[in-house]
Formats: C-alpha cells, sequence, structure tokens
C-alpha cells in the first residue's frame, strides 16, 4: 500500500485542517498562491464575459450614433447656401444635433465620435466642403473643448487634443504653443512643431533652425506633408538648415523639401554637405544634386568618386544619370567596363541607360562588344518590364 | 439619367460621394472591391468608373486593367485615391486610366472632371 | 545506490522548487510588461494615424518575399491576396523552390509571366538561379518569380528573394499565410516611428485551420475545431501577446518567428542572411544581426506588435506536429551550440545577460527539467517516499498558476483582436485547462526528440552539409513559453 493512511483518511472525511500547522512554509505559501491564482482564474473568466458582453453593447450603440452622426454631416454638407447671409450658421438647437446628446452615451463620447467623424469627413474632402465642417465644429464651440484639454495632465488627452485642432485647422495659441514643443513626451513636442510649422505665417523654417533634438521618419513624412499641401507658401533660403553642424534627421529633411520645390539656390549649400563623415546624408545630399539636375556638381562628382565608399559611389553613379549631360559618360561607360564590382557595373548601366537617347551610340556600342555579364546587365537595365515597378 | 460605377471598400465615404452626387442628378451604384466591381460592369450600362486603389480580392489597378482589356466598349475611369507616389500614379495611366484624383478631394473639381469625362465619352462615341 | 538516488531527488525537488518560482516569477513579471506594451501601442496607434504611410511619398518601400514549394493548390489566390496589400509601394518576390507539382505552370499562365534577362547578383548564398519572371500583365507589374533548383530549405529560398529585391525593407513570409490587408503598414510603422534603429518587427500568428478564406483572403476567424490545433492557438497566443509583447517592453525579444517578420535588408545582407543548415533559421538570423548590432555599437531594437496579421496552417495530426516541434527542438539546440560565447557575456549588454541567459534556462533547459522531474516523481512514488499532500498542493500550485497565466493572455489578447465570437473565446478558455495536462506534455517530449536527435547528428556529421525536406507543415517557427507542468 503505498498510499499514506492519514491522507486517505482526511480527502475521506474532508478534514484538511488536521495538517495545516505542520505544514512547512513554503508549502503554506504554495497553498495560498495556487488559491489566489484559482481566484484569479475565475476572475479572468468573468472579465472575459463581462469585457465582451459591455464591449459589445457599446459598440452597437456607437455604430448607431455614427451613422446618425454621418447622415447630418452629409446634411451638413450639402446644405444650401442661405442668399442672404454670407455663410451658413449652425446653431446647436435649430439643427438636429441635439438629439444625439439623448442617446444614452455620455456627452464627451458623443462629441469623441463626431470629431473623429468630422476628421474622417477632411480626410475625404478639401475645399468648401472641408471648411463646412470646421464651421460646424466652431459653431459647436468643439474646439474650446479641446483646448481646455490641452492643460490637461495626462499627456495622450494632451497628444490628442492637438492633434485634433491641428487636423481640424484651428490656430492655438502660440505661447501655449511653445511651452508645448519642450514637453516631455515626444508626441506631445512633434505635435506642437507640426502646428507651429502649419500656422506660422512668417518663415515656418525658422522654427526648424532652432530645433536640435532629432525627428523620427514619421515626424519627416508628416511635416513634408505639410509643406506639400500649404498653398501660400514660398521655401525661404535653406541656409542654416543644410549645414554641416546640423542635426542629419533635419538636413535630411530639408533635401527632400528642396529636391521638391525645386531649389537651386540650394545647390551650393548641398554641395558643401559631401564633406560630411556621415555617409547615409553624404549619400542622400549626392542623390540630390542628381535629381535637382545639378550639371554643374557633375565634374567635381567626378573628382571625388575614386576615394569615395562603395555606398557613395553608387549613389554618384545615380545621380549622373538623372543629370542628363553628355559628359560623363565616358566616365561612365568606362566605369562600367573597368569596375569588377557587380553592383558599380550595374548602376553605371542605369545611368548610361537613363541617359537615353543622349547615350544611344554608346549603347550600341556597348551590347556590340560586351561580355555575358555586361550584356545581361545592360539587358537588365533596359528591359521595361523589370523597371516598371 | 447618367450612370456611375463607385468603387471603394470605405462604407462612409461611398455613402456621401452617393449621397453628394445624387443631388447633382447623377445616378450612383457602388461596389466594395474589384470583384465586386467586375460584376456589377457584366450586368449594367456605365458611363463612368470611379475607383480607389487599394481594396480586398482586387484592387484598382487590376480593375481599370480588366476594363481597358474590354475592347468594344470605353468607359471612362477615374482613380481616387490617397496615394502621392508617382509610381503608383504613373501605373494607374499606364494601364488606362483616364484622370487620378487625389483625396482629399474638391468636390467642385471632382463633378468638372466627371462631366468632361463623360462628355469625351460622347465625342468618342461619335 | 538507492541511498544516493533519494539523496539525489531529495535534493532535486528543492531545485525543481526554485527553478519552478523563478518561471513564475518571471511570468508574472512579463505578464505585467506586455499589459503596458499592450496599452502603449494601442495609445501609440489613437495617436497615430496610418493614412499619413499611404499618403506621404516618403514612405519606403518593401519587398514581399516568400518561397513556394509544391503549392500549386493554393498559390494563384495567395499570391493574388499578396498583390492586393494595402500599401504605396511593394514587391512581391516568390521563389519557386524547385516545385515538382505545376505551382510554376499556374504562375505562368494566370499572370501572364515571361521570362526577362535578369542580372542576378548571389549578394548572399543560395542555390542556382533557373529562370527569373516578370509579369506583362501591368496590373501585377509589381510580382517578380523566381525559379530555382531546390535548396532543401526556405533561408534557401528566402536568401534568394533578398538577393533580387529592390527595396531597403522585406516581409518574410510563408505562401500559404494568410496576411491581413493592413500587414505592411502595421509591421512598417515601428521602422520609421521608433527613437532606435528597429532591424526587425513581428506581428502575432494565429490557426487559420478553421478560419473562413475566400481567394485568399480571410472572411471570417475563428477558433479552430480540431483539437491540436486549438491547443497551437492556445500556445501561441501566450508566446505573442505575453512572451513577445512582454520583452517587447524591454527590447529583448529573442526571435521574429519565420511566418511573419519585416527585416532591415541592409543588415540582413551584411550578416550573410539566412543560415540554410539551420533549423531555426529565423532566431539564428535575429541572433546574428544583433549580434552584429552590438558589435559594431549601434544601438538597435526588435519591436512585436499585437495585432494579428498572419493566420496560418498548424499541424492538425499528431505526426506532422511531432516533426515540426523535434524540427524546432534541435534549431533550438543549435542555436546554443552556436552562440554559447554570447551567454552570460556582458559585452553583448542584453543580448548575452538577459535574453540568451533566459531562453537557455527557462526554455531549452524546461524540457529536460521537467523529463528529470516527472522520473524522480515516479521514484518517489515508487518507493513510498511520497508525501502526498505535499505533492497535491505543489502539483495544484502548478496548474492553477500556468493556467492563470494562459487565461491572462486571452485576456490581453482580447483587447486587440475583436474577431472572435463570444462563444469561440469561451471554447478556447476550456482548453487553457487541458493544455498542461494533454498537449504540453507531447510538446516536451518532442523537444527532447529534439534534442537527442540534434545531439547525435552534430556528433556524427560535424561540419558536414545536411540536406532537409522543406516540409511544408513546418513553418511558423515560434519558441513558445512553456508552462512547466513541474
Amino acid at each position: 500500500m503505498w498510499l499514506h493512511k492519514e491522507f486517505l483518511i482526511s480527502i475521506l472525511f474532508g478534514s484538511w485542517s488536521f495538517s495545516w500547522d505542520s505544514f512547512p512554509v513554503f508549502i503554506k505559501i504554495c497553498f495560498i498562491i495556487s488559491m489566489l491564482a484559482l481566484f484569479g482564474i475565475v476572475i479572468a473568466m468573468v472579465d472575459i464575459a463581462v469585457q465582451r458582453f459591455s464591449r459589445k453593447r457599446l459598440e452597437k450603440k456607437t455604430a448607431l450614433l455614427s451613422v446618425r452622426i454621418n447622415e447630418l454631416l452629409t446634411s451638413a454638407v450639402m446644405m444650401e447656401e442661405p442668399a442672404m447671409q454670407k455663410k451658413i450658421s449652425f446653431v446647436k438647437s435649430d439643427f438636429t444635433i441635439d438629439s444625439l446628446y439623448d442617446s444614452g452615451i455620455p456627452d464627451k463620447e458623443v462629441n469623441k465620435i463626431l470629431v473623429t467623424e468630422m476628421i474622417r469627413y477632411r480626410n475625404y474632402f478639401s475645399g468648401q466642403i472641408a471648411e463646412r465642417i470646421r464651421k460646424l465644429y466652431l459653431d459647436l464651440s468643439l474646439h474650446k473643448e479641446a483646448i481646455n484639454r490641452l492643460h490637461k495632465k495626462n499627456w495622450e488627452t494632451k497628444a490628442a487634443a492637438l492633434s485634433e485642432l491641428f487636423k481640424m485647422d484651428i490656430e492655438v495659441d502660440p505661447t501655449d504653443l511653445l511651452q508645448l514643443v519642450d514637453d516631455k513626451n515626444r508626441y506631445i513636442r512633434e505635435f506642437a512643431r507640426l502646428s507651429l510649422i502649419k500656422f506660422t505665417k512668417a518663415d515656418p523654417l525658422q522654427f526648424l533652425r532652432d530645433l536640435s533634438e532629432p525627428i523620427s521618419q514619421w515626424e519627416e513624412f508628416e511635416i513634408f506633408q505639410l509643406f506639400q499641401q500649404k498653398k501660400d507658401f514660398t521655401l525661404s533660403s535653406l541656409e542654416g538648415l543644410i549645414a554641416l553642424d546640423k542635426e542629419p534627421s533635419i538636413v535630411s529633411l530639408c533635401l527632400k523639401l528642396a529636391v521638391h520645390f525645386k531649389q537651386e539656390a540650394a545647390l551650393s549649400l548641398i554641395i558643401n554637405l559631401i564633406k560630411t563623415p556621415n555617409l547615409k546624408l553624404r549619400g542622400e545630399a549626392i542623390a540630390c544634386l542628381g535629381k535637382l539636375e545639378a550639371k554643374d556638381t557633375e565634374k567635381e562628382l567626378v573628382a571625388i568618386y575614386p576615394e569615395q565608399p562603395h555606398v557613395i559611389k553608387l549613389e554618384i553613379l545615380t545621380a549622373l544619370g538623372r543629370m542628363q549631360s553628355r559628359r560623363c559618360l565616358d566616365f561612365l561607360e568606362k566605369e562600367f567596363i573597368s569596375s569588377s564590382d557587380f553592383e558599380i557595373k550595374k548602376y553605371a548601366s542605369d545611368a548610361i541607360i537613363k541617359l537615353y537617347p543622349l547615350s544611344k551610340s554608346t549603347i550600341d556600342k556597348l551590347m556590340l562588344n560586351a561580355g555575358i555579364l555586361n550584356q545581361k546587365i545592360l539587358n537588365h537595365s533596359l528591359n521595361p518590364l523589370i523597371n516598371a515597378s | 439619367m447618367k450612370h456611375i460605377l463607385l468603387v471603394d471598400n470605405d462604407v462612409l465615404f461611398t455613402k456621401t460621394i452617393t449621397s453628394l452626387l445624387q443631388k447633382e442628378h447623377l445616378d450612383v451604384s457602388v461596389a466594395k472591391d474589384g470583384k465586386e466591381a467586375a460584376i456589377a460592369l457584366a450586368a449594367g450600362d456605365f458611363d463612368l468608373v470611379i475607383t480607389d486603389l487599394f481594396m480586398p480580392y482586387s484592387n484598382g489597378f487590376e480593375l481599370v486593367n480588366t476594363i481597358r482589356q474590354n475592347k468594344f466598349t470605353y468607359i471612362p475611369i477615374m482613380v481616387v485615391s490617397n496615394v502621392t507616389k508617382v509610381q503608383s500614379i504613373a501605373n494607374c495611366f499606364r494601364l488606362g486610366a483616364d484622370i487620378y484624383l487625389q483625396k482629399p478631394l474638391s468636390f467642385p473639381l471632382l463633378l468638372s472632371e466627371i462631366k468632361n469625362l463623360m462628355l469625351n465619352q460622347r465625342n468618342v462615341a461619335a | 545506490m538507492k541511498h544516493f538516488l533519494d539523496h539525489f531527488f531529495d535534493s532535486y525537488q528543492s531545485v525543481v522548487f526554485v527553478y519552478c518560482c523563478a518561471v513564475y516569477a518571471i511570468y508574472s513579471l512579463l505578464t505585467f510588461f506586455s499589459y503596458l506594451s499592450i496599452l502603449a501601442n494601442m495609445r501609440r496607434n489613437r495617436i497615430r494615424e496610418k493614412l499619413v504611410l499611404i499618403q506621404s511619398p516618403l514612405t519606403p518601400g518593401i519587398s514581399i518575399i516568400t518561397g513556394a514549394f509544391n503549392e500549386e493548390m493554393t498559390i494563384i489566390s495567395n499570391v493574388r491576396s499578396l498583390l492586393n496589400m494595402n500599401y504605396p509601394l511593394f514587391e512581391v518576390i516568390i521563389v519557386n523552390d524547385g516545385s515538382t507539382d505545376k505551382t510554376l505552370e499556374k504562375l505562368i499562365q494566370e499572370f501572364t509571366l515571361t521570362e526577362v534577362e535578369f542580372a542576378y547578383n548571389y549578394f548572399i548564398p543560395s542555390s542556382q538561379i533557373q529562370r527569373i519572371f516578370k509579369s506583362e500583365n501591368p496590373a501585377c507589374s509589381s510580382l517578380l518569380v523566381i525559379d530555382k533548383i531546390n535548396g532543401g530549405c526556405k533561408a534557401d529560398a528566402i536568401n534568394a528573394g533578398i538577393n533580387a529585391s529592390s527595396y531597403p525593407y522585406f516581409l518574410n513570409t510563408d505562401v500559404d499565410c494568410i496576411l491581413d490587408n493592413d500587414t505592411l503598414i502595421q509591421l512598417i510603422q515601428p521602422f520609421v516611428d521608433d527613437e532606435k534603429r528597429v532591424i526587425a518587427t513581428g506581428a502575432t500568428l494565429r490557426m487559420v485551420n478553421t478560419c473562413v478564406v475566400d481567394s485568399g483572403v480571410l472572411v471570417e476567424a475563428k477558433v479552430p475545431k480540431e483539437i491540436l490545433p486549438i491547443f497551437q492557438e492556445i500556445e501561441y497566443i501566450r508566446s505573442f501577446v505575453l512572451g513577445k509583447m512582454g520583452w517587447n517592453l524591454i527590447n529583448a525579444i529573442p526571435n521574429v518567428s519565420g511566418g511573419l517578420g519585416m527585416f532591415d535588408k541592409e543588415i540582413v545582407i551584411k550578416t550573410g542572411g539566412y543560415d540554410p543548415n539551420s533549423f531555426g533559421e529565423d532566431m539564428d538570423m535575429l541572433m546574428r544581426m544583433s549580434k552584429y548590432m552590438l558589435e559594431t555599437k549601434q544601438e538597435y531594437a526588435i519591436r512585436y506588435i499585437p495585432q494579428s496579421l498572419c493566420w496560418t496552417e498548424g499541424p492538425s495530426t499528431l505526426k506532422v506536429l511531432k516533426r515540426q516541434r523535434i524540427r524546432w527542438g534541435r534549431g533550438l539546440y543549435q542555436i546554443f551550440s552556436n552562440y554559447y560565447k554570447l551567454l552570460f557575456n556582458p559585452k553583448y549588454k542584453m543580448l548575452g545577460m538577459v535574453v540568451l541567459p533566459y531562453n537557455f534556462i527557462f526554455e531549452f533547459c524546461a524540457p529536460l527539467v521537467e523529463l528529470l522531474g516527472i522520473i524522480c516523481y515516479i521514484y518517489l512514488i515508487i518507493s513510498h517516499l511520497i508525501n502526498w499532500p505535499f505533492a497535491l498542493i505543489l502539483l495544484l500550485f502548478v496548474y492553477s498558476f500556468s493556467v492563470l497565466i494562459t487565461l491572462l493572455s486571452i485576456v490581453w489578447d482580447q483587447l486587440v483582436i475583436r474577431r472572435y465570437r463570444f462563444k469561440e473565446v469561451f471554447k478556447l478558455c476550456l482548453f487553457v485547462f487541458l493544455e498542461p495536462i494533454i498537449y504540453h506534455p507531447l510538446v516536451m517530449i518532442f523537444a527532447l526528440i529534439g534534442y537527442g536527435n540534434q545531439f547525435l547528428k552534430m556528433k556524427s556529421h560535424w561540419g558536414h552539409m545536411e540536406r532537409k525536406g522543406f516540409i511544408q507543415a513546418e513553418k511558423a517557427e515560434v519558441v513558445p513559453i512553456r508552462s512547466s507542468i513541474l
């Protein structure tokens, strides 16, 4: 019999307490923890059920509300302009918006959904419709709530309020913004910077000049988009921005802006960047020269080419291809034939093809005399199917 | 009445555009993706297709391609999307889209382009 | 002898107890960490509008790379769904790994592929490329098909794809995985939005077994009907939602699953690509990438997101499951025999002091400890030495705690995924109670067989190239969080 007799008895008669005092401490602890764990299991199961249930109810409610809000927004957008007044004004009472607030959902939540839907509309439409939505937003005093939220403690609330105001084109008091720019939360800092750039009338770049913190790629996307959309805006001088001592991520953004706005005046600044020890930035600067088709810099690029590292060599070859100048054709041809590096050959060949029709005779000549690998590379560059995507 | 096929998987967007266009006395049918659009196109006559680019099952590129593969009928195609990548936009035109409009849309512009395209279609047909 | 055994098992009991307490302490911590990082993720998603990525002309391009070996049944619909990703700039590279069925013919016909003269260069090693195809259909211009000689493993196929890819990031997935439309947008976000340089990202995988799928698109997500896949689903949820998300908080993720992961191509090429000799090529890759970053003194991060983006077919028969787990076991063994020098090496910071030690002590050694534990248990029972009340209380402790941890991972998971009906979640919860009793011992034994195999193989074939079958069902590599039952 290998079961203890007492144990069998204890199970049969349910008298567990007999041994509790004699248990070692660690067994006691284990027992207590397992009881807690069992309790936790029950809680977890209940929690799943309750969460599911309440969420489903809320989702149903909000879905219904969203539909009503959308109908409302659509009708607001389509409302005829009154003949006498210059603009429609939306008033809570004479507009069916009032009815939204008695659906059993807290007012705050209703406002939240209302704003979300408004922003969605503004993502769909620009111009008059977007303006109407903004007017509605202002008439319902939703912006006041958002501005109040800017002074809340929670960073998420603050950041959300900032982004809401930003998306609705509401200017925030500059003193507030300047404070938020130094906030310790990065999202708040980013949105504050975006708002500053958006609403600064004078020189939106001035702000970037004073900035020494690196910007994330995401922020770069947003700032770039902002500049793209700004209609009443001319890029001022990039001096002091495209410079060796500036934070690389900001310089990189400015290079992209220089390309987008075709800033040929900035070429002298960009050339200086070639000296930077930061390879990524050097590459970007060279690519930028190519995209701006700065033919004057071609000589310099060819001159520095031999002592550059591999990645930069590739950038130089691509840039030369973009410049559309016949003068560097011999150089490209020489690199293509004499280099033993596959990538150099490929980039040189891409550049030569890019120069078409200037390079027509060179291509024909190369095709005739090239070896198998060179021919393959040329054909690769020539194939529209490969380079289509 | 002119009949437009609107293809986009964003329900709110299609709803809004539909009401806006109906107000301008245009008849609008909606398809959620390229697959649904192909079925709708086979069943009915449309004077214009407005499509988004990214949709499940069959995307906007494929839809434009399928419509252009059909040599017998010419339907003007307008692509409306968020994308700004030159490669994507160039691809739309290569496939045979007539115009590319970027969201956020200016509605008056959308309307005038719709009218333009349908006018052109009449010229092509004549 | 008997005296010695009694002593050994007696002291082993205390070792196991300490071990077990340490495991649970770490799991509790991980549970807490994962809650924090899921909250952080949700918060970030509320602030960051994904539209920015679609709208921006600066969004980086991504190459989707996937190997296909004898997939003629599903290849067309799956490639179509890959081409329909919601992302402004990407290419799809299908590497036909010497299929012996009609996989390639079907692709050629469906997408009007034509052979192109492609200047291919072996930046990282792979077996020989035969032909390269592009689509003549301009709507599929982003499709590239590589036909190569069978390399015997997934690593080789992915390497071949990387060599032909043209964008700075690549997504490594399996061709029979069903991906969410937003996969690219979701996975690229950490790369462009993190303060550190991100070298790899991944997301949660789930079982596709019972899901409703229509032409490569997931229509309805369901918990699997068959028994083994349910257990695997539970295992995956625990491993991804608790494990990966927990480690994510302190930047100590050991592995990005081979079923779905996005990588920085530059680093992958610099470290020589995937290792075709490895059974756990995904973890091996990540180890080498981390090692490279540390050795070149660059700050880096590996990120996971809690969203479920990839649905994969889990083995539904014991035979296939066994094969898969033996493979994983061998993979883990290889990792430690290759990287033991990094273990407890303070030069490798987090990797050497946290990631590897944890995985060595609590993942790699767990099956061994458990096996010994079971033997010890049996011995004690036979020799009448067991104290039943204590033993049962300890068993209850171990069982209840592991169930609790798993249930909590489902609760966390429910914060993010809303695709399951309540009934399904309930079913999942019920199986959680069975998992430590039925499924866990199986997995443990398979892992041990794997270690054994690898131990013997490495003794006899040291340094010898070994060809392995590219077994279709053994895809998603996860090093699961174990729920030790001892």
